[in-house]
């Protein structure tokens, strides 16, 4: 049987999932809606964003383990992990530079995470931003599945889906999310995204006179089936190099016709079944 | 542009195409394709880190697609054939409403199990957002539970009563009677082809290349369902009827074949389908194939009275483990393909 400690667990969380929050998608041109500008041509790789997140969330430790991936052995984003330094040694015969850029998630709008949300437990914050409220996250793992570019996780500890929440609780009280205060360069800017993509485009612009002919941005106009990210960068390579993907998919976009195509099927096949059980019914006994 | 572009001969990359309007930006000076147009071989990725996070899901989503699937096949075939067959099938409606019910009875602690939170079940219905198909599922899965218990109810005040006896009982139990038929049917049936269909849409939600937009998933799941509940109220009715229990197998026989034939030929061409869009190999999709066209085989071997039950039998487990192993074959295929470094959007 059930032991009475699950019943007054379950009894315990009843009252957390009421009332439902829902939250418009926000408009990425509103004057409200932050985000953060990160700059791959100012990034020094140092990891303090990395540590400040940890330390201002109060992440756990992801374990000491050695890839060889150069100066990375974060790997990559995850439930514990919300700010990730990538850091690529690019050699060619005759040429070898390094890459680095501080990934984070890139709070898109319309984001597929918070339209996979069975619970509604992703909402778009007052800031526009996407944010898992832990108290209604049941770990179904869809978000996991949804994101494109590979950012949500499932935590091992608790169970629940997590990620980079811009800071909420920072915001809230007018200060900038830990990732930006401690970045040493700048190249993580944080604030209202309009005046970020005029800033960032101004930078594109500056580097182009340097030379720098390969600086662009990635996420500040659309990609793939995405608008402007919330979080977007200046890259010097192709995104691939920074495991970022060239077009994102929405999958969750126009649905209609998938479910279109399973209904239909499913219902020729009943026509077929009542067809051949009336044909059989009318035959003779 | 800089020296080391046109010394390493690497396609540049830079502003000039974003004014073209081509992908993301990237230039196709000097005649080489944009960076965005290159593929994987060309451009490499982040180490071997692969893109996308793996699914959290376990082995026991495939045996929820697997048992919603048969359930939902299972019902719609049984009142079908209550609906259009008559009292001829009765019986077998009797064997096949069970069947789905017995089929439903796991599904919702397979998906409570598979959480991360089992406790928290219950918010997936605190909000009703059919724009995510999971929550529509809960949604979907929650009212075809009520849907299948009005038919078994309807069986039970029916057991043991001919048809006619039936027809006149009194207003109150006629009214009941029909409630319970309007229930099981009108609510009842599209419920359970939406059960049978959503887990494909589901996937298709994942960014997972083996699964994004791909229409002909939830085609191929609706499919399998109708063929293996189908072939679940097969092989009950032909079980029951070797222990004794009159479930007018002989009769439902031919009706039921037709059924299972059309939907077997339905899971192959969308089968095909999919596997012809997704541009990677699923090799262990030819189990799924060829456990389908040996359920069709094993049911036209010519076999005397005695052993057509038994071919029959075996035909419907082929059927239903090509149906299981069509789940999880689309599930690892989605693993796979997350997991794969190579995957890049």
């Amino acid at each position: 049987m059930i032991p009475l400690a699950v019943l007054t667990d379950i009894a315990a969380e009843l009252p957390n999932a009421f009332p439902p929050r829902r939250t418009p998608v926000p408009d990425a041109d509103a004057d409200e809606v932050m985000g953060f500008f990160t700059d791959a041509t100012l990034c020094i790789g140092c990891k303090a964003c990395e540590v400040a997140c940890k330390q201002w969330n109060q992440l756990p430790a992801d374990g000491l383990e050695f890839t060889g991936y150069s100066y990375d052995n974060t790997k990559h984003l995850g439930a514990t992990t919300w700010r990730h330094v990538a850091f690529k040694e690019k050699i060619t015969p005759d040429f070898g530079k390094w890459l680095m850029v501080s990934d984070v998630c890139k709070h898109c709008a319309a984001a597929p995470c918070q339209q996979s949300c069975p619970t509604g437990s992703i909402v778009y914050n007052e800031f526009g931003s996407v944010y898992v409220q832990p108290d209604i996250c049941n770990g179904c793992g869809y978000c996991v599945v949804a994101c494109p570019f590979g950012v949500i996780d499932r935590s091992m500890i608790d169970g629940h889906a997590h990620k980079c929440t811009l800071c909420f609780d920072r915001q809230t009280e007018g200060m900038e999310p830990a990732c930006a205060k401690s970045c040493p360069t700048d190249s993580i800017q944080f604030g209202p995204i309009k005046q970020l993509r005029e800033r960032a485009r101004e930078r594109v612009e500056r580097l182009h006179e340097q030379g720098r002919a390969d600086a662009y941005l990635y996420g500040a106009d659309s990609v793939g089936d995405y608008g402007p990210l919330h979080s977007f960068f200046l890259l010097e390579d192709h995104p691939h190099e920074y495991n970022l993907p060239v077009a994102p998919p929405q999958p969750l976009r126009n649905q209609a016709p998938r479910y279109a195509a399973g209904l239909a099927v499913g219902a020729a096949l009943a026509a077929v079944a009542a067809f051949v059980f009336g044909r059989a019914a009318r035959a003779a006994p | 542009m800089p020296p080391h572009d046109t010394q390493t001969g690497r396609p540049p990359v830079g502003p000039q195409v974003m004014a073209e309007g081509r992908g993301l930006g990237f230039p196709a000076a000097g005649g080489a394709p944009a960076l965005s147009d290159r593929t994987a071989e060309t451009v490499p990725g982040y180490y071997d880190v692969p893109m996308l996070k793996p699914p959290v899901w376990k082995d026991l989503i495939s045996w929820y697609f697997f048992l919603g699937g048969v359930s939902a096949g299972a019902y719609v075939t049984s009142r079908l054939a209550e609906r259009y067959g008559g009292p001829k099938f009765r019986p077998l409606a009797t064997v096949g409403t069970c069947v789905a019910a017995a089929a439903a009875v796991p599904c919702a602690p397979l998906l409570i199990a598979d959480l991360g939170d089992p406790k928290r079940f219950h918010h997936m219905l605190r909000v009703f957002k059919p724009e995510s198909p999971m929550n529509l599922g809960a949604w979907v899965l929650t009212a075809y539970h009520g849907a299948g218990a009005a038919a078994l109810a309807r069986e039970w005040l029916r057991r043991g009563k001919a048809d006619d006896e039936q027809k006149n009982q009194g207003f109150v139990r006629n009214a009941a009677d029909g409630l319970l038929v309007a229930v099981a049917d009108v609510g009842g049936i599209p419920l359970a082809l939406l059960l049978a269909s959503y887990t494909g849409v589901l996937l298709t939600g994942g960014a997972t290349p083996a699964w994004c937009k791909n229409a002909w998933l939830p085609a191929l799941f609706s499919a399998s369902a109708v063929s293996s509940g189908a072939s679940a109220v097969s092989l009950a009715a032909e079980a029951l009827g070797r222990v004794g229990v009159d479930t007018a197998a002989d009769v439902a026989r031919g009706p039921l074949h037709i059924v299972q034939s059309v939907a077997h030929l339905a899971e192959v061409i969308t089968l095909v389908g999919y596997l012809s869009s997704v541009r990677r190999a699923v090799p262990a999709a030819w189990g799924t194939l060829v456990a389908a066209a040996g359920a069709e085989v094993l049911r036209r071997l010519p076999a005397g009275r005695r052993l057509r039950p038994w071919l029959d039998i075996g035909s419907a487990a082929l059927s239903l483990f090509g149906a299981y192993h069509l789940r999880s074959t689309v599930v690892n295929a989605g693993h796979d393909s997350a997991n794969d470094p190579q995957s890049r959007l």
